[in-house]
C-alpha cells in the first residue's frame, strides 16, 4: 500500500514538473508598499494605498491579460505561459493607485513598467526614495491640507524591481 | 376630493389627541458639525457624525441613544410610548472618530429647560478662531482636534 502511494506521488511530481517546464514562460512577483515612510512619527495615517496592476503583452499597453487590486502590505504572484491568465509573455505593467474614498488621489500613477523575458522577477511598489537638495531632506509623500485633511499634493511611486533568474535558454 | 379632506382632518385630530396625551418634550437636532474655514469652502474630512445620549433624571444608563450623521436632522418625542418615557433632563454629544481620528473634542453635557415643549439644537463647529481641526500634513491624520459647540432655542 505504502509502495502504491509513493509511486502515486512520484509520478504526480513528474507530471507537475513536466507541465511546469513545458509551459510556464516567466514568474512575476509584485509587492505592494506603498505608503508615506516619513509620516510623523513613522505613522502612516491615512497614506497606506491600494494599487491597481496590469499586465500587458506584445509590447503596447493596449488590453491587459491580467489585472489585480493588491492591498497595502499584500503580493501577488502570477505565473504567464499555457493555461495561465497571460498565455503569452508578458512585456509591461501599468501601476495606479487607489484613490482614498476620503482623502482623494494619494500618489500619481508612476509611468509603464518594462517586464523583459527573464524567468522570475519581483517587483516592489513603493513611494519615491527621499532626495536631498541643497542640504534638504524632501519626502516624496503626500501633502495634506491641515484646513481639512484632504490631499493637497499626491505623492510619487517607485516601482523597484530585481530579476532572480536568467531567461530559459 | 371632499373624502380626502375629511381623512386628512380625523387624521389631524388623532395626531392632536396623541400629541396633548403623552408627548412631554420634543427635541429637534440638526448636524452641521465640519470646518467652515477649510481651505475654499471644503469640508474635506471635518464632516463629523454625532453620538447623541438622552438621560433622564437620577443618571444610569441613557433612555435613547442614536448617531447624527453630518448634513441630518432628526426629532426625538419623549414621553408615554416613547424611548424616554418621563422628561429628558440631559443630553450628551459625542463627536464619532473617523479613519483620521477624532475631529472634534466631545462637548459640556446640555440641561434642557423644563418645561419647555420644542427644543431646536444645532451642532456645529465653535466660532471664532482657533477652533478648527489641524491635519498632519504627512500623513493626513488629525492632530488637535477641533472644538464643537451647541446652539439652542
Amino acid at each position: 500500500m505504502k509502495k502504491i502511494i509513493t509511486t502515486i506521488l512520484a509520478s504526480a511530481v513528474l507530471v507537475l514538473t513536466t507541465s511546469a517546464s513545458a509551459s510556464t514562460l516567466q514568474q512575476i512577483q509584485i509587492a505592494n508598499m506603498l505608503y508615506n515612510f516619513d509620516g510623523t512619527a513613522g505613522n502612516p495615517g491615512v497614506t497606506a494605498s491600494s494599487v491597481v496592476v496590469k499586465l500587458y503583452t506584445g509590447g503596447a499597453f493596449v488590453t491587459p491579460c491580467y489585472t489585480a487590486t493588491i492591498p497595502y502590505q499584500s503580493d501577488v504572484s502570477i505565473t504567464v505561459g499555457t493555461g495561465q491568465s497571460c498565455t503569452a509573455l508578458v512585456t509591461g505593467m501599468s501601476v495606479a493607485p487607489v484613490a482614498s474614498a476620503t482623502a482623494g488621489i494619494l500618489y500619481t500613477a508612476p509611468s509603464n513598467v518594462t517586464v523583459n523575458a527573464d524567468y522570475t522577477q519581483q517587483f516592489m511598489i513603493e513611494q519615491s526614495a527621499d532626495s536631498f537638495a541643497q542640504g534638504l531632506l524632501t519626502s516624496h509623500g503626500p501633502v495634506f491640507d491641515t484646513t481639512n485633511g484632504l490631499v493637497a499634493t499626491p505623492g510619487t511611486v517607485l516601482v523597484g524591481s530585481q530579476h532572480a533568474f536568467h531567461k530559459i535558454k | 376630493m371632499k373624502k380626502k379632506g375629511a381623512f386628512i382632518a380625523v387624521f389631524s385630530l388623532l395626531a392632536s389627541i396623541n400629541l396633548s396625551a403623552a408627548t412631554l418634550q420634543q427635541f429637534v437636532i440638526v448636524n452641521q458639525l465640519s470646518n467652515p474655514n477649510a481651505t475654499n469652502g471644503v469640508a474635506g474630512q471635518t464632516s463629523t457624525a454625532v453620538l447623541i445620549n438622552f438621560y433622564l433624571s437620577g443618571g444610569g444608563a441613557p433612555c435613547q441613544s442614536l448617531t447624527l450623521n453630518y448634513n441630518n436632522s432628526t426629532t426625538v418625542s419623549t414621553g408615554t410610548g416613547f424611548s424616554c418615557t418621563t422628561a429628558v433632563t440631559s443630553i450628551t454629544f459625542t463627536p464619532v472618530a473617523s479613519a483620521v481620528g477624532t475631529t472634534y473634542a466631545a462637548l459640556s453635557p446640555f440641561t434642557p429647560t423644563v418645561g419647555k415643549f420644542i427644543t431646536q439644537i444645532s451642532i456645529n463647529e465653535h466660532s471664532g478662531s482657533g477652533n478648527d481641526p489641524v491635519f498632519d500634513t504627512t500623513n493626513g491624520l488629525t492632530v488637535t482636534p477641533g472644538t464643537a459647540a451647541i446652539s439652542t432655542q
